[in-house]
């Protein structure tokens, strides 16, 4: 048993620290992580998917006045309503987004609901964890690491957690 | 506590509700021995009783539920020594007779953790059918929540169950089947089309295979649109029996009022016959849920705050006996239920006084607002009178959890205020929140739905009859006074410019005595949704409290009311100002 005294004394360095958080934050699923790989902004991104509920053709969302243009409304998957986020907008706002064959990817993380507005979802691939390494040319936020073939693993549940708060705060100003 | 842990939840889930009905019922005869003393049923009461508590005794034993059945087996004491004094005890007795009962409810309940306290119990209980007065009163005095006995296991489950009666699954049953059959009609019929549309010879001959096969067709086509018909038909009433089958009577919520009302006014000193009307009226099983807590502490308000002590209603020309009733009605697909207690009414001078104390108004403002808008205050968030609770008129305790409870439900609640005599909180809510029926309305080409439960009437709007008065927009309609109204385009879309002249058509919301209207391009239609919770991102986005999907597939957006008749008040209130 781990008790006071047999503790590491050593300080950790940020560096070491913020390793260390990646790593718990990455979700693990033995030495596999299994991605649905999404084209975004001729960027690759790839989410763990255990978030993913289905892959549909894009149709038009019901816009949702007063919301940051990244949301596009809701839109309806088997009795479920989902908030349709344009996700280009959120991680390369810069970019032109692609017009045609966009489709979304329907994700259920905790309670949020979100379908996620994509360029396109060619294939879904197994990743090895070991093999996921810090992203050195892309600094983008809501991304774990990235792996050899420059896959951007995106860290959805801190993404929706920091659209939520946004929204709240939004909300409340409006109210106020 | 002994429970056999091999006894399956079921059991356990099936004793729990029994249990229940049981200890409830034994409250309603107590209740009523204690009401009417020297009623000649006082024997059928008693003898009510034992068979109720006999019943439980023994389910208890059966599944080993030992604290449960000892606790019954000395209240059985107690109602038979009741029985050979023939006549009532005095309420201290009823005190512990329903403290007893309440930890029976706890044993059953499973909340708490294990700390029994079920030997001092007993004692009193068996002091009390030794009939020690002295003793009795003195034990039952000192009897305090804590001394309850408290759960020793955990039968509340995690399955919450609802009672169904045999006729009406049978029903269900029997509608199911018959859509099973009007299904492989329509499956036989849609194979025997692509038989002939797909599988017939090239192409070259395929027109005039249609052609010869035509008169099949036009069977085939009567066929279908029977079976949809009948189809039809069918979804309808299973749709109807479904949801009759997660109706309960109102007499669920109120059933624990009686008891409630005898304790508050017992521990405020003040003399309450509490009326109920209404209790047959039935709900859907979640509207009923949650409107148990905004009645309850309506009630408690109504003794509390609201009924004065017998001394000061004597002062006022009083009996000193207050009356509260409730009385529930139904009207179409909404409930009405109404909390009227005779006591001195809100004092509004009090009300303003606070308002402009905790800064909420201005002292000049307050002189120029109407009673409605005062009253508005006590439902406001943390606008709390607690420094005035024991004052006759100090309300507002808790009143705004009531009013969003009952807008949650899409529900409404208005006060009608009597000073000196008293004062009715009347709520609305609908019957069910499975389907809703909905009007749908247009504006800025969009379609949004407006729960029916809220719109007072619809009107055209005749070209010329929007005013802009003072910056506030009024609709000029066959009513004596003009109508706050707001175009709900312009809501959403506030950069737009006076759209007036494309709202053709006027929603009246509200209230009768006070309605606003919601100015809109178009009505669309009337259509019954199920209403879903908006994705949490969109959860705090204003005017909007829903969502529902449509046949085609389509979301369209449920308004909320409340929201948008406040949104027109607040306008007109600054405006006023």
């Amino acid at each position: 048993m781990m008790n006071a005294q047999n503790l590491p004394t050593e300080e950790l360095s940020k560096e070491d620290v913020h390793q260390e958080e990646q790593r718990l934050k990455m979700p693990a699923a033995g030495n596999f992580i299994v991605l649905a790989i999404i084209r975004c902004g001729g960027f690759l991104f790839g989410i763990d998917v255990k978030w993913v509920r289905e892959v549909q053709p894009y149709t038009v969302a019901t816009p949702v006045f007063g919301m940051p243009s990244c949301w596009l409304g809701i839109t309806g998957l088997r009795g479920h309503l989902y908030a349709v986020l344009d996700l280009g907008q959120v991680l390369c706002p810069d970019l032109t987004p692609a017009e045609d064959h966009q489709q979304i990817v329907f994700t259920n993380v905790g309670d949020y609901a979100v379908g996620l507005l994509v360029d396109a979802v060619p294939h879904v691939q197994q990743i090895e964890t070991a093999s996921i390494s810090e992203d050195s040319i892309l600094d983008l936020a809501y991304i774990h690491g990235s792996t050899p073939d420059l896959i951007r693993i995106l860290d959805l549940p801190t993404l929706y957690d920091d659209l939520d708060r946004s929204a709240a705060g939004r909300e409340s100003h409006v109210k106020s | 506590m002994m429970a056999d842990d091999e006894l399956s939840p079921k059991i356990f889930s099936l004793f729990t509700a029994e249990a229940r009905e049981a200890v409830q019922a034994i409250i309603d005869y107590c209740l009523l021995l204690e009401q009417k003393p020297d009623t000649e049923k006082h024997d059928d009461l008693l003898a009510d009783i034992m068979r109720e508590a006999h019943k439980l005794k023994g389910s208890a034993r059966s599944l080993g539920l030992d604290d449960i059945a000892v606790i019954i087996h000395n209240l059985e004491s107690v109602f038979q020594h009741i029985k050979s004094l023939n006549k009532v005890p005095d309420s201290e007795v009823f005190d512990l007779i329903y403290q007893a009962l309440d930890g029976i409810k706890n044993l059953i309940a499973g909340a708490s953790p294990i700390d029994i306290s079920i030997g001092q119990l007993l004692e009193r209980l068996k002091m009390t059918a030794a009939d020690n007065d002295a003793l009795v009163k003195a034990a039952a005095s000192q009897l305090t929540v804590d001394d309850l006995p408290q759960a020793g296991f955990n039968m509340s489950g995690d399955q919450e169950t609802i009672r169904i009666t045999v006729e009406r699954l049978d029903i269900i049953y029997n509608l199911v089947n018959e859509l099973k059959i009007a299904q492989l009609n329509m499956e036989r019929n849609l194979a025997v089309m692509r038989s002939l549309l797909f599988d017939t010879k090239p192409q070259v001959n395929r027109m005039n295979e249609l052609l010869l096969a035509r008169p099949q067709f036009i069977d085939l086509y009567r066929n279908s649109e029977a079976s949809y018909r009948s189809m039809n038909q069918l979804v309808s009433q299973l749709h109807d029996h479904v949801r009759r089958s997660r109706m309960l009577p109102l007499a669920n919520v109120f059933g624990s009022f009686p008891r409630m009302a005898r304790d508050l006014a017992r521990q405020s000193g003040k003399k309450v016959t509490l009326f109920i009307e209404g209790g047959e009226i039935e709900l859907d099983r979640s509207v009923l849920e949650q409107i148990k807590a905004p009645l309850q502490h309506l009630l408690s308000n109504a003794i509390d705050h609201g009924v004065e002590t017998p001394k000061e209603r004597r002062a006022a020309g009083k009996s000193e006996n207050g009356n509260i009733t409730i009385q529930a009605t139904q009207e179409g697909s909404s409930i009405h239920i109404e909390i009227q207690d005779d006591g001195a009414g809100i004092d509004l001078a009090r009300v303003k006084a606070h308002a402009v104390r905790s800064g909420l108004l201005a002292e000049k403002e307050a002189s120029q607002l109407d009673e409605q808008a005062v009253i508005w205050f006590l439902f406001q968030p943390g606008f709390s009178m607690a420094s005035s609770l024991t004052t006759v008129s100090g309300r507002g305790i808790g009143l705004d959890i009531v009013r969003q409870s009952i807008e949650a439900m899409q529900g409404e609640i208005q006060v009608v205020n009597n000073p000196g005599r008293g004062v009715s909180f009347l709520l609305r809510v609908p019957v069910s929140l499975a389907t809703r029926l909905c009007l749908l309305v247009q504006a800025s080409g969009q379609i949004f739905a407006l729960p029916a439960i809220n719109v007072l009437y619809m009107a055209r709007v005749l070209p010329g009859s929007v005013v802009r008065q003072n910056n506030q927009l009024l609709l000029m309609g066959p009513e004596a006074e003009p109508v706050p109204a707001i175009i709900l385009a312009q809501l959403f879309h506030p950069e737009h410019q006076v759209i007036d002249r494309k709202s053709e058509s006027a929603v009246y919301l509200g209230s009768q005595d006070q309605p606003v209207v919601v100015l809109v391009e178009e009505l669309c239609d009337i259509q019954e949704f199920v209403i879903k919770e908006l994705p949490l991102h969109f959860a705090q986005v204003p005017w909007i409290s829903g969502a529902a999907i449509s046949g085609s597939g389509e979301v369209i957006l449920v308004l909320n009311p409340t929201d948008l008749a406040r949104e027109v008040g607040q306008l007109q209130t600054e405006k006023d100002v």
